[in-house]
């Protein structure tokens, strides 16, 4: 096998490519595909509605919203802290589903009474 | 976007080196030794160590990766999820103790629980959409990174050495943390590695490079005190490289790693904090510098990722450069047979380490995790010692003197 060199520029060198890309980790790889991609749109919904964060924070303070200032906008410590509580509860609100406990179901239904939790 | 340089720093610029926080105090003999709390960096630290995007958008998108990496982990060590995986087990004949199934075996037991399937397709589809969404950006703005780079190369401060005649060896080559190129194959590798972990991997808690601060702020001095020339092997994008810079000031600091793009990068970034670390392409297991050179020789989530072979090299030839009282902090992943970090012999622990080593695509942890580095160390001829207050969050560090 011929010795491995790297630019001497960029210090890039040849790689090994792996195969992680191509596993299966549920009961078909077109399921796989479609959280996968679900994964990407939410990603992209996410950066969106942050972006629109920006944008009303902006037209709060100034009425008016320039592009520049717009892409350099830097939340406040308190934006920061308040942006990424409301994104963590998103990502709750809609991954924990994918983790939820299941049964099979049959003819009886569950029985016993559930101390109330104040919230449906 | 000449302009989004400006506004939005690759890097941010030069800030003083004294941080509001920081005290300067002797340590023993002459060593300047700067006390940093990592814990209530001033806003002079975090502006130096914060990465911000040019564009609001791929700032949005790693944002998201980073919620997704904490409700992953929160949510698979939530106790309803904990009881929920030993129900599943218990329900199927399995034990909770240890078992004599093979790691893939082990991992193949949980994946036939669904949210066990579902978690660990969220955790690697999202690691995968990090790395996309961060290597789209910088392909995206190629020419400015690239420029940025080549303006620090010889600028510095702090030499930059590529060695395009060494011989890189085959085990280095991998796509290790399934990081498209690997930490060889790409430019923009060490932007990425760098970006991805404070912005998204680390959950939010490493944000301005905290836990390299920690770990450089907790790490022994020889018992001389002087600490005068500092080795970081394995460095990476450079982050702990330039925390003992920022303890050790006027120390010569070196880090070194295999991969050019990664060395290219951590000067980069250290000259953009105006520190002037010191970084080489080099191996680990065949470093080039004198013999007793070195003060201090650290290194963190190093030896994983290596082969036991080259493992066992690193560790004789550290002994090498190191002189008589050094002191080398050493910080790497817990063995699997420790229960402490959620690990042992059990179905779980055989899950988690195959899932790390095959899906995390770790090619040489399934033998580190069943190795004995330390004893390595000590069949080198180190005095070896386990850290009781590590630093490094659940690895705990090991300190190997080299004796007087």
């Amino acid at each position: 096998m011929p010795e491995i060199k790297s630019d001497p520029k960029t210090g890039v060198a040849p790689f090994i490519k792996g195969d992680w890309n191509k596993a299966v980790y549920l009961d078909s790889p077109h399921t796989d595909n479609l959280m996968t991609a679900f994964l990407g749109l939410s990603g992209e919904h996410w950066a969106l509605r942050r972006r629109m964060m920006v944008l009303e924070t902006m037209l709060a303070k100034n009425k008016s919203v320039d592009l520049a200032a717009l892409e350099a906008f830097e939340p406040s410590a308190e934006q920061k802290v308040a942006w990424d509580a409301e994104r963590d509860d998103f990502i709750k609100r809609i991954f924990t589903v994918f983790t939820r406990e299941t049964t099979k179901q049959t003819a009886d239904v569950p029985t016993g009474a559930t101390p109330p939790t104040g919230k449906l | 976007m000449t302009d989004h340089l400006n506004r939005r720093s690759v890097l941010a610029s030069a800030v003083a080196v004294a941080a509001a926080t920081a005290t300067v105090g002797e340590a023993q003999a002459k060593t300047v030794d700067v006390k940093i709390d990592a814990n209530n960096l001033s806003p002079e630290m975090k502006k130096k160590h914060a990465v911000r995007f040019p564009k609001l958008d791929d700032e949005g998108r790693l944002n998201f990766s980073e919620g997704i990496r904490r409700w992953q982990l929160a949510d698979k060590e939530g106790k309803a999820a904990v009881a929920g995986r030993q129900a599943y087990l218990e329900s199927t004949g399995h034990s909770l103790g240890e078992t004599k199934l093979s790691h893939e075996e082990a991992w193949n037991v949980l994946m036939q629980y669904p949210p066990y399937a579902a978690r660990t397709r969220i955790e690697w589809a999202n690691h995968d959409l990090m790395y996309e969404n961060m290597f789209s950006h910088l392909h995206k703005n190629r020419d400015m990174y690239l420029a940025a780079m080549d303006a620090t190369d010889k600028a510095g401060p702090g030499k930059l050495e590529l060695n395009p005649d060494m011989a890189l060896p085959e085990y280095t080559t991998h796509e290790i943390h399934r990081m498209p190129g690997g930490y060889v194959g790409d430019p923009f590798a060490g932007f990425a590695y760098h970006w991805t972990l404070t912005e998204a991997y680390y959950g939010g808690s490493s944000r301005y490079d905290e836990l390299h601060t920690r770990m450089a702020q907790a790490c022994r001095v020889p018992a001389t005190g002087d600490v005068n020339r500092i080795l970081d092997i394995g460095c990476s994008a450079g982050m702990s490289t330039t925390a003992f810079k920022e303890r050790f000031p006027d120390a010569e600091v070196w880090g070194i790693d295999v991969a050019g793009p990664m060395v290219r990068y951590a000067h980069h970034r250290s000259a953009k904090m105006r520190l002037g670390c010191n970084f080489a392409q080099r191996l680990a297991e065949d470093s080039k510098f004198p013999d007793n050179h070195f003060d201090v020789v650290f290194d963190f989530l190093l030896t994983h990722e290596v082969t036991i072979a080259a493992a066992k090299k690193i560790a004789s030839e550290m002994f090498r450069v190191m002189r008589p009282g050094a002191v080398w902090m050493h910080n790497d992943l817990p063995r699997e047979d420790n229960p402490k970090a959620g690990l042992g012999h059990t179905i779980e622990g055989k899950a988690h380490v195959w899932n790390t080593h095959r899906h995390n695509y770790e090619p040489w942890y399934f033998r580190y995790a069943q190795d004995d580095f330390p004893g390595m160390l000590k069949a080198a001829g180190f005095d070896v010692q386990v850290d009781n207050d590590p630093r490094g969050g659940f690895i705990a560090a090991v300190y190997a003197t080299k004796p007087v």
